[in-house]
């Protein structure tokens, strides 16, 4: 009684992939994205007119509206299309490998292991010791990949199992959240409040010096990622008819997670656990793709989209800035639950 | 199943780690029964020794000029301020007393996420608000066009953020709020170049702290009270120690503290079972934010309170504003503070 | 569960096993009053047991026998609540904490504290109980309307998606004001301090009527254990059970939200071990349960109080940490039995 009835599951064979909505889908994404840009660089503390912009974009006009653009929008609307691609990324496909709509890092414990190291660096601070020596993207990069690494060996059994991660990964999440949570309660309110909004997810005042390695890390594991989802469209299925087929599945569904894995880290690391963003990004893709396995650049961009309109909006609506976490947040977590109610099955469709 | 045994072990180890970690991080100090709340960025000799290398060579009144201030965290740098400045920006409310009391009013100021611009002691005229110090939007501080930008190393701790406003206007950083306030006063008035009337403000100060004490003196029977600062925080109960804002303040007023809080530290954390360490002949308490969210109901309501030694003996048992007695503002705030204790003394007589 | 595993064991065994947890339950609450974080001599604590001395006597009487007594109520509470959960949902790993029901009290008194203002007492307690009641609904609904029905992954996972719900509007509001951020950043951890101890006995009086309800469906559970079809065959009424065991969660675990917060992994980790010790019958593993919860509850705490000397480590954050293994090994147990 203890584990679900399974399924049969309900395709054997691999369907064809319908090409065409694919393209139209990610070239849609893209015009999103080139207009959520644009009007993301016109919006700030005074707006800047398209004609104006242009010339600031060319380092001409007056010398204010220069630095707002370039030295302030510009560098914070890379960082927001650098993790918003990274988390959409590693969000299809960490759903794709795991065949689980609900997996996303903040499952496999990058949000929660990176939460921990950084609390950890602002306690401390807070406390006494040296302030600033480690620095926090550094902290939340090696509390990531910790985390995943910990869960991944705990639920390790031969090939990685897709429910047992998402178990495993929730009870570990529970366990560093109460340590984190400890945390908050030993620092002053300043740096609760400093690591609250950090623990959101926030753009706020960041620039080049975050969004470099977001990007080269983009720049890299992306095309990783789309050879080897291309090349095993197998991942799909269940290790035993894969293994029918002569495939070995377990290697390169362990190479797109610690792929899916790194781009997350990498991405909490710059901006924080910008909530939902990873397992949103991979549904929208999936539902504007119609297709069982989530092409990565499709979540990428969808990612993309949705950390740069958000971000906008935290940024402008409000007299101060929000972090961009809030927004998100708010818009992924009923997303969440709708998507329960609407899942078909744990096994064959992710 | 060896894998699932070390696999706990691991995950065990892991929690505890990270307990023992901040466990050891808070204990830096006494040992026994109570652990001090550590305060500096690397202990306080070594930040007041930072402290006293900031500041300027020029000539008072003289500019331009260079102020040597913490350009980044673990550096100190000279930054150039061409001309007395006139449009200044205050990233905190310690920079905010400091200027007000020299008659500055800043353009625009920042301050911590909860609270407003400004506490109500403070008036700022139609300064803007800048929102909290840790969403600083630069390109506001670009558009005021300030030409001085005051602040705190430890509130303002990323690099990156101290160049970026370094670029927009000349920013002068002191190491921390709180027990540095009167050095802090110095650096800030040396950037405005305001330093001989910050001097004659300290100096008025503390001639004024001793008149206070000799007051406290008198209206305590010709015997100086021993007076204990308790404040409640939220999840921290606190005695305020000689490093602190209110602990420099009782100092300059010569009035000793009890034993526990007669220490070269900020604060000595106590738990509300140990509430009867607060030793002193009066005991003065404050409380930060929503009392709610503090012990503070639990303790002054609480049954231990009666065995408390002010309260035993009869001695003045006050609250306080936490907003100028802990919150180590500037000399305005100190101001206040002599004010409500030379209040305390005449409702002693 | 087999049922030849629990007719091994005989009353006897049962009571043994009652009796031994009585007594460390007894250790337990000894040292939760005689231990803390202001250290007493010996000598001082027996006088101030006797009363003879001021300082220790107040301490001990007056301020940690009420915290020891919520320590009692709410681990009862949580283990009582974790045997009915599991039973009623078949679900190993349900449990008040991770099936968002904790939450869903939770997030009713913080919103309770910050939009109306009200703070501990009784208006809490209702609070908690009607946010605790939606959220096992919601849970329900969402976990019974995927089509695969009521497995255990995926209520555990609707009651996650519930809580990063509720977590985030939560946080939406915590952000915009440091002052409830201090609020909410100590009450979510899950901690025993009462701050009026008059309160404890009002809020014991759900506790009381979800205990009672437990031990009248504790027989029909039972018979469910064997399946819908097999219980209705037996002349169980399924769906009242269902609903009676529900209520009585709610009663439980909201009444445990809140007097101390939302304390995850007790009411999951309990009833396991209840189990292995006395077999699979409810009614057993009830009475079981009721001594460990707190066994375990009031050993945390005095633990917590004494790692981080003069700070104290909250009670929910030393469950989590003992709770964590416990729950990885199970999900590994159960993947290696479904083989």
């Amino acid at each position: 009684m203890i584990a679900a009835p399974t399924r049969t599951a309900r395709s054997l064979l691999p369907r064809p992939r319908p090409r065409r909505r694919v393209v139209v889908a990610v070239l849609g994404t893209l015009l999103v994205l080139a207009v959520a840009s644009a009007v993301a660089l016109s919006l700030g503390d005074e707006p800047t007119a398209p004609a104006a912009l242009w010339e600031a974009l060319n380092g001409r006009g007056p010398e204010n509206t220069v630095y707002a653009v370039l030295e302030v929008r510009l560098p914070r609307v890379v960082l927001a299309l650098a993790v918003g691609t990274a988390f959409g990324v590693a969000g299809g496909l960490s759903q794709s490998v795991l065949r689980n709509p609900l997996a996303s890092p903040d499952v496999l414990g990058i949000s929660a292991g990176a939460s921990v190291a950084v609390v950890a660096v602002i306690a401390v601070g807070s406390l006494g010791g040296p302030v600033g020596v480690v620095p926090i993207p550094a902290a939340a990069l090696a509390g990531g990949l910790a985390a995943a690494g910990l869960i991944a060996l705990l639920a390790r059994d031969g090939a990685l199992q897709g429910r047992r991660i998402l178990l495993v990964g929730i009870a570990l999440s529970a366990a560093l959240t109460a340590l984190t949570q400890f945390l908050l309660t030993r620092i002053d309110v300043y740096d609760a409040q400093r690591s609250a909004a950090w623990l959101t997810g926030s753009l706020n005042a960041r620039g080049w010096g975050e969004a470099m390695p977001v990007l080269v890390g983009v720049a890299v594991l992306l095309p990783a990622a789309l050879v080897l989802a291309h090349t095993n469209r197998a991942l799909l299925f269940e290790d035993e008819v894969v293994a029918g087929w002569g495939v070995r599945p377990g290697r390169s569904r362990t190479a797109l997670l610690v792929i899916a894995v790194c781009l997350a880290a990498l991405a909490t690391s710059a901006a924080g656990p910008v909530a939902f963003v990873a397992l949103v990004a991979g549904q929208v893709a999936r539902r504007l793709a119609a297709v069982p396995d989530i092409p990565p650049i499709l979540a990428g961009a969808a990612g993309a989209s949705l950390v740069l309109v958000a971000d906008t909006i935290a940024r402008t609506a409000l007299p101060f800035q929000l972090p961009v976490g809030v927004l998100t947040a708010l818009v992924g977590a009923p997303y969440l639950l709708y998507l329960l109610q609407r899942r078909r099955s744990t096994r064959g469709t992710p | 199943m060896p894998r699932a045994v070390s696999a706990s072990v691991a995950a065990l180890v892991l929690g505890a780690v990270l307990l023992t970690g901040c466990g050891a991080a808070d204990e830096s100090g006494t040992g026994d029964n109570k652990s001090n709340v550590a305060t500096g960025q690397e202990g306080f000799d070594d930040v007041r020794e930072l402290a006293a290398q900031l500041g300027t060579d020029a000539a008072p009144g003289e500019f331009p000029r260079s102020v040597r201030n913490l350009v980044a965290n673990e550096e100190v740098g000279e930054t150039e301020i061409p001309a007395r400045p006139e449009r200044v920006i205050v990233l905190d409310t310690g920079e905010l007393d400091n200027m007000i009391s020299l008659g500055i009013e800043p353009v625009s100021i920042a301050h911590p996420a909860d609270v407003g611009m400004a506490p109500d002691y403070l008036d700022v005229g139609d300064a803007v608000d800048l929102g909290p110090y840790d969403a600083l939007d630069l390109e506001q501080i670009k558009n005021l066009e300030p030409d001085l930008i005051l602040g705190t190393s430890l509130r303002i701790d990323d690099d990156g953020l101290k160049r970026s406003l370094q670029e927009i206007a000349p920013t002068v950083l002191s190491p921390r709020p709180g027990v540095l306030w009167k050095d802090n006063f110095l650096l800030n008035a040396a950037a405005v170049g305001e330093e001989e009337r910050a001097q004659e403000l300290l100096d008025a100060y503390e001639e004024r702290a001793e008149e206070v004490g000799a007051e406290v003196v008198e209206a305590n029977g010709g015997e100086a009270p021993t007076i204990s600062m308790l404040r409640f925080m939220a999840g921290q109960i606190r005695l305020y120690a000689n490093d602190s804002f209110v602990g420099i303040i009782l100092a300059d007023a010569g009035l000793p503290r009890p034993e526990t809080e007669d220490i070269a530290d900020l604060a000595v954390e106590i738990s509300a079972e140990e509430i009867t360490l607060a030793e002193g002949d009066w005991l003065l308490w404050g409380t930060y934010g929503e009392p709610d969210s503090t012990e503070q109901a639990a303790v002054v309501d609480g049954p231990l309170w009666d065995q408390v030694p002010a309260v035993v003996d009869g001695g003045v048992v006050r609250e306080v504003p936490d907003e100028t007695w802990y919150l180590g503002l500037g000399v305005a705030g100190a101001g206040l503070v002599l004010d409500d204790l030379e209040a305390i003394a005449a409702d002693q007589r | 569960m087999s049922a030849s595993r629990t007719a091994a064991r005989g009353e006897t065994a049962v009571a043994a096993v009652l009796l031994v947890a009585l007594v460390l339950l007894v250790v337990a609450t000894l040292a939760s009053v005689t231990v803390g974080t202001r250290v007493l001599s010996p000598a001082e604590t027996l006088a101030g047991l006797l009363g003879h001395e001021g300082i220790a006597s107040t301490v001990i009487w007056e301020l940690r026998l009420p915290r020891t007594l919520l320590g009692l109520l709410v681990g009862v509470a949580l283990g009582v609540a974790g045997v009915l959960a599991q039973a009623v949902t078949r679900n190993p790993l349900a449990d008040p904490g991770l099936l968002g029901i904790s939450a869903g009290g939770a997030v009713a008194v913080v919103a309770g504290s910050v939009f109306l203002g009200l703070g501990a007492g009784l208006p809490r307690v209702l609070l908690a109980l009607a946010g605790a009641a939606l959220a096992t609904v919601a849970v329900y609904l969402f976990a019974s309307r995927s089509p695969e029905g009521l497995t255990p992954v995926n209520m555990t996972l609707a009651g996650m998606a519930l809580t990063a719900f509720l977590g985030a509007a939560v946080s939406a509001t915590v952000l915009l004001s440091a002052s409830t951020m201090d609020q909410y950043r100590f009450w979510v951890v899950g901690a025993l301090n009462l701050p009026d101890p008059a309160v404890l006995l009002p809020a014991a009086v759900p506790a009381v009527a979800g205990a009672i309800l437990a031990i009248v469906v504790s027989g029909s559970l039972n018979a469910l254990a064997l399946g819908d079809d097999t219980a209705a065959a037996l002349g169980v009424a399924v769906l009242r059970t269902r609903l009676l065991a529900g209520a009585a969660v709610v009663l439980l675990s909201g009444t445990a939200v809140a007097l101390a917060g939302p304390i995850a992994f007790v009411g999951l980790v309990i009833p396991h071990i209840a189990r292995a010790l006395v077999g699979t019958d409810v009614r057993r593993v009830l009475a079981v349960s009721a001594v460990l919860g707190p066994l375990l509850l009031v050993t945390a705490d005095v633990v917590g109080r004494l790692v981080a000397r003069p700070a104290e480590v909250q009670v929910g954050v030393v469950t989590a940490l003992l709770g964590t293994p416990f729950f990885i090994w199970l999900t590994r147990r159960a993947k290696e039995r479904s083989q």
